[in-house]
C-alpha cells in the first residue's frame, strides 16, 4: 500500500519536534478562537496566517489545519455552556447541549460533543488517507442541481423542527427565509429589502441572529423567571465519560450517518460543516426513535450535530488540496495560504509535494487527537464555569456575545442587530415560537436559493432538470419521501386499522 | 576597556546617524497599526492579496506598524467603500480594490464613486483566460464564437454583473454573439469546478483558479490581456483574444486606495511602502506563478490610469444596460 508508506512518511515530518509544537499551539489557538464567539475559525485562520510566513510550508498547513480542529472542539463549548454559538456549525449543538448542562449535566453535554467528534474525525481522515484522489472526482459531479437535492433533503429533515405548533414553526421559518434574502441578490446583483441603506447591503449573518436569539434572548427570559441564583451543580466524573461512549454505542446507526453525511458534504464545494451539522441534526431526529426528545436535553442531539462537523472539517480540505476548491470558508482562507506560499494546489500535489500532503494528513491525526485530549482534560473547568453564580455570569455572557457579534464583521450595526434580536428571541420565546426554524431558515436559505435559481439558468427555467440527472432525482426522491413520512405513516396505520375492522366484525 | 569604550561609542554614533537619516528619508510615518480593509470575504483574491501584502510587510520589517487586514463584506464594495469613505483625512486607513472599486459604483446608486479616493498604487493586474474542458470540440476562439453564433452557451463565472460576466458581455458585444446564459457562483474555484464537472460550458476563470486543472482537465483557448504572456512558461503561445480579430481587451485592477483627502505625506509613505513590497522577490515571484502581470503605478500617472479604466466599464455596463438609471426597468 503505497498510502501506508506515505502516511508513515507524513507521521515521521509531522512527529519532529517542531512541528509537534507549531501543532499544539495550533490547537490551543484553535480552541480559544472556538470559544470566543464569532471569532470563528475562518477568522481565526485568516488572522494568524501571516505568522506562517516565517515558517516552511509543511509547517505552516500543519499550524493552520490545526487552528481550524482546535476551533471545531472550541465551538461545541460556547454553545453548551452559554447558549451562544461559539462558531456557525455548533448552533444546532445549542439546541440539546444548552438544556443539558442547565440541568447539570455539562461535563456529559461536553463529552458527547467531543469524543463522538474526534471518532467522526478519524473516520473522516481515514477515508481522506486513502481515498482523497477518487472522492475528488466523484465530488465534481455535484453541481448546482445536486448541492439543491441535497439542500431539499436537509429541509425536510427539518419539518417539525422545535415541536410546538406547526403554524407557529412556519411563521418563523418565513421570517428566516425574508432575512435571509435581505442584502445584494446574488443572482441579478441588485439590493433586496435594504431601503436605500448601504449598511443593511451586508444582509444579516446568521451569527449575529442566533448571538441575539438565543444568548441574549435566554438571558432576559431567565432574569425575568428565576431571581434567585441558579448555580447548577455540575459534578463531572468518570461516569460521565462511560454515559457518552454507551450514547455513541447505542446510536451507533446515528453516529455512522452523521459522520459519512458531514464528510460528503464537507466535500462539497461551497457549503462547509454548518449545513452539514444542521442536515445530520435533523436526520438524526427524523430517524430516531424518540423525536420528540431532541431539543429537550439528549446527548444523541449533541452528538449528531459535532459528528456531521468535525467530519465535515475534514472533508472541506479534501477539495482544497486535490481541486483548489475550498470546500468551507476556513478551507478558503488555507487555500489562500498556499497560493502565498508559493504552492499550487492540485493533483499534482500528491505527486511533488509529498511532504507538504502527508505532513497535513498526518497532522489531522495528531491535531485532532491533541484537540480531544485538551478539551477532555478541561472538562472540569468548563463545567464549573456553570457553578458561578448568574449575576457575576449573565454580564460575562453579555460582553462575549457583543464582542462576538462586533468580531463577525467588524461592525458596530451588528451590535445593535445582536441587542434587537435579543428582544424578539425573548418575545417569541414567551409567545411559544420556536427559534431553531428561524436560523435553520436564514442559514440554509441563501444556499439554497442560489443553487436552486443557478440550476433554473442551466435548464432555462425548467424544474425537469432535479429529475433527469441521476444524483439529484435520488436526493430527491429520498427528501420527498422523508416529506410525507408523517402523512405516510399516519396513511398506514389507518389502512391497518381497517383491515383490522372486519375481523372484529 | 578602552576597546570596549570605543566599540560602545561608535554603535552609539552609527545608530545616531542612522536613526537621522531614516528620519529625514520619512518625513511622515503612522504611529498605530494600519488598517488595512478588503473590500470582498477572507479567502477571495483581494484577501489573499491584502494577507501576502501584510505579511510580507511583517517579514521585512518593512514598515514600524504592523498592516491589519480587516475585510468588509457585502454589496459587492459597498459596504468597505462606504466605510473608508467615511474616514476622510485619515492617515491610517487603506484599502486594497479590485474591479467591483469601478463597477459598483456604476451598477448601483451610491453617494460616492472612484473619484472620492486618494489613489495610492496599482501592484499588479489580473489576467482572464477563456477556459473550456478538455473534452470539449471546441479548440480555438473561432469554434466558441461560431457556436455561440447559434444557440446561446451556457457560461460561469464569479459574481453578478462583476468582472467575469463584464467579459462574457464584452465578448458578446463585440463578437456579435447570442446572449450568453450567465451562472453566477460565489467563487473562482468553484466556477472551474462546475467547468471540469461539465455543467457548465465556458469561463472565464482567472490563470490561478483554471491551474490546478491544467492541462489534465481544462483547456485555455485564449487571454483577454493586451499582450501574450511571454513571461510565463506554460502560457507563452496562448494567443490573445485581441490577436484573433476580436476588439476586447480587459485585465483587473489589484490596487490600494485611501480614504478622501488622504495627507500627501502619508499617501507618499503608502506609495514607497509598496514600492517596497513589489519589489520584494516573494511578490515578484507570486505574481509569475499565478500569471499576473506586474505594473506598478502610483500618484497621478495611477489617477489617470484609473480614470480610462472607468471610462472602459462605463461603456460597457451602459451597453449592457446594467448602469443604475437603466437597469431600474431592465432587470434580467
Amino acid at each position: 500500500m503505497e498510502s501506508l508508506a506515505n502516511l508513515a512518511y507524513g507521521f515521521d515530518l509531522a512527529f519532529s519536534p517542531y512541528n509537534l509544537f507549531v501543532a499544539g499551539i495550533g490547537v490551543l489557538f484553535g480552541v480559544i478562537i472556538g470559544i470566543l464567539p464569532g471569532l470563528g475559525g475562518t477568522s481565526g485562520v485568516a488572522i494568524l496566517l501571516p505568522l506562517t510566513f516565517v515558517m516552511p510550508p509543511s509547517s505552516a498547513i500543519v499550524f493552520l489545519s490545526c487552528i481550524y480542529w482546535g476551533a471545531l472542539f472550541g465551538g461545541a463549548i460556547t454553545s453548551i455552556l452559554f447558549n451562544i454559538p461559539g462558531e456557525p456549525w455548533s448552533v444546532a449543538t445549542m439546541f440539546d447541549g444548552h438544556p443539558m448542562a442547565t440541568s447539570g449535566r455539562a461535563g456529559q453535554a461536553l463529552g458527547s460533543a467531543f469524543v463522538p467528534g474526534f471518532f467522526s474525525a478519524l473516520i473522516a481522515v481515514l477515508l481522506f488517507t486513502f481515498f482523497a484522489p477518487p472522492l475528488a472526482d466523484f465530488a465534481l459531479r455535484f453541481g448546482p442541481p445536486e448541492n439543491f437535492a441535497v439542500l431539499l433533503l436537509a429541509f425536510s429533515t427539518f419539518t417539525g423542527l422545535g415541536g410546538g405548533s406547526p403554524a407557529k414553526a412556519f411563521a418563523v421559518t418565513a421570517i428566516g427565509f425574508m432575512l435571509a434574502t435581505v442584502g445584494l441578490d446574488f443572482v441579478t446583483g441588485r439590493p433586496r429589502l435594504t431601503f436605500g441603506s448601504i449598511t443593511m447591503l451586508s444582509g444579516f449573518s446568521f451569527i449575529t441572529v442566533s448571538i441575539g436569539l438565543f444568548g441574549i434572548g435566554e438571558i432576559l427570559y431567565s432574569a425575568e423567571e428565576t431571581l434567585e441564583i441558579k448555580g447548577v451543580r455540575a459534578r463531572v466524573g468518570l461516569k460521565d465519560f462511560t454515559v457518552v461512549l454507551q450514547t455513541i454505542w447505542r446510536n451507533i446507526a446515528s453516529f455512522f450517518t452523521g459522520t459519512l453525511l458531514g464528510f460528503w458534504i464537507g466535500i462539497m464545494p461551497g457549503t462547509g460543516a454548518t449545513p452539514a451539522s444542521f442536515l445530520s441534526y435533523g436526520l438524526a431526529k427524523k430517524l430516531s426513535r424518540h423525536p420528540e426528545k431532541f431539543g429537550t436535553g439528549i446527548p444523541e442531539g449533541v452528538m449528531a450535530t459535532e459528528t456531521a462537523a468535525h467530519a465535515a472539517g475534514i472533508g472541506a480540505l479534501l477539495p482544497m488540496i486535490t481541486l483548489g476548491i475550498p470546500g468551507s470558508p476556513t478551507a478558503a482562507v488555507i487555500l489562500g495560504g498556499l497560493y502565498i506560499w508559493g504552492l499550487l494546489p492540485g493533483p499534482q500535489l500528491f505527486t511533488e509535494q509529498k511532504e507538504f500532503v502527508w505532513g497535513l494528513i498526518a497532522s489531522m491525526y495528531i491535531g485532532n487527537a491533541m484537540g480531544v485530549l485538551l478539551c477532555l482534560f478541561l472538562v472540569p473547568f468548563f463545567a464549573a464555569i456553570m457553578r458561578i453564580p448568574s449575576p457575576i455570569l449573565t454580564p460575562i455572557i453579555v460582553l462575549l456575545s457583543l464582542i462576538g457579534a462586533y468580531a463577525v464583521n467588524n461592525s458596530t450595526f451588528d451590535i445593535w442587530l445582536v441587542l434587537i434580536f435579543g428582544l424578539i428571541g425573548y418575545v417569541f420565546k414567551k409567545l411559544n415560537y420556536p427559534l431553531a426554524p428561524l436560523v435553520v431558515a436564514l442559514v440554509l436559505g441563501d444556499i439554497t436559493e442560489e443553487v436552486l435559481r443557478q440550476s433554473l439558468i442551466l435548464s432555462n427555467g425548467s424544474i425537469s432538470i432535479f429529475f433527469t440527472r441521476p444524483i439529484a432525482a435520488f436526493f430527491v426522491a429520498i427528501a420527498v419521501t422523508l416529506f410525507f413520512l408523517p402523512a405516510l405513516a399516519r396513511f398506514w396505520r389507518w389502512i391497518e386499522g381497517k383491515s383490522l375492522l372486519p375481523a372484529k366484525g | 576597556m578602552e576597546t570596549r569604550r570605543f566599540l560602545v561609542s561608535l554603535l552609539f554614533g552609527v545608530s545616531f546617524v542612522f536613526f537621522e537619516t531614516w528620519s529625514n528619508v520619512n518625513a511622515w510615518e503612522p504611529t498605530k497599526p494600519v488598517e488595512f480593509i478588503i473590500m470582498a470575504g477572507q479567502g477571495g483574491g483581494a484577501d489573499k492579496y491584502a494577507r501576502l501584502i501584510s505579511g510580507l510587510v511583517d517579514k521585512h520589517n518593512l514598515a514600524p506598524v504592523p498592516m491589519v487586514p480587516i475585510n468588509k463584506v457585502g454589496g459587492a464594495g459597498a459596504v468597505a467603500m462606504d466605510y473608508v469613505h467615511g474616514k476622510k483625512g485619515d492617515d491610517h486607513t487603506i484599502m486594497i480594490t479590485l474591479s467591483s472599486f469601478v463597477m459598483t459604483p456604476i451598477a448601483q446608486k451610491l453617494p460616492f464613486n472612484y473619484k472620492a479616493f486618494t489613489p495610492i498604487s496599482l501592484l499588479a493586474l489580473d489576467n482572464f483566460f477563456l477556459w473550456v474542458h478538455k473534452d470539449s470540440p471546441w479548440k480555438s476562439v473561432a469554434d466558441v464564437v461560431s457556436a455561440a453564433k447559434e444557440r446561446s452557451l451556457k457560461v460561469g463565472g464569479t459574481g453578478s454583473k462583476q468582472e467575469d460576466e463584464l467579459i462574457f458581455t464584452f465578448f458578446e458585444q463585440r463578437a456579435g454573439l447570442k446572449p450568453f446564459s450567465y451562472v453566477p457562483f460565489k467563487g473562482g474555484g468553484t466556477v472551474a469546478a462546475n467547468l471540469v464537472g461539465k455543467h457548465i460550458e465556458a469561463s472565464v476563470n482567472n490563470p490561478s483558479e483554471g491551474l490546478p486543472h491544467y492541462p489534465s482537465k481544462l483547456r485555455a483557448l485564449a487571454t483577454f490581456a493586451e499582450n501574450r504572456h511571454t513571461g510565463s512558461k506554460q502560457f507563452k503561445e496562448l494567443p490573445t483574444v485581441k490577436e484573433l480579430g476580436y476588439d476586447i481587451s480587459y485585465q483587473m485592477m489589484r490596487g490600494i486606495f485611501g480614504p478622501p483627502d488622504m495627507p500627501k505625506e502619508a499617501r507618499e509613505f503608502y506609495a514607497g511602502l509598496m514600492k517596497k513590497v513589489f519589489d520584494l522577490r516573494d511578490f515578484q515571484g507570486f505574481l509569475g506563478k499565478n500569471v499576473l502581470d506586474a505594473k506598478y503605478l502610483k500618484g497621478d500617472d495611477f489617477a489617470k490610469w484609473v480614470e480610462k479604466y472607468n471610462k472602459l466599464h462605463v461603456e460597457v455596463m451602459n451597453k449592457a444596460g446594467w448602469a443604475k438609471d437603466t437597469t431600474a426597468r431592465l432587470s434580467r
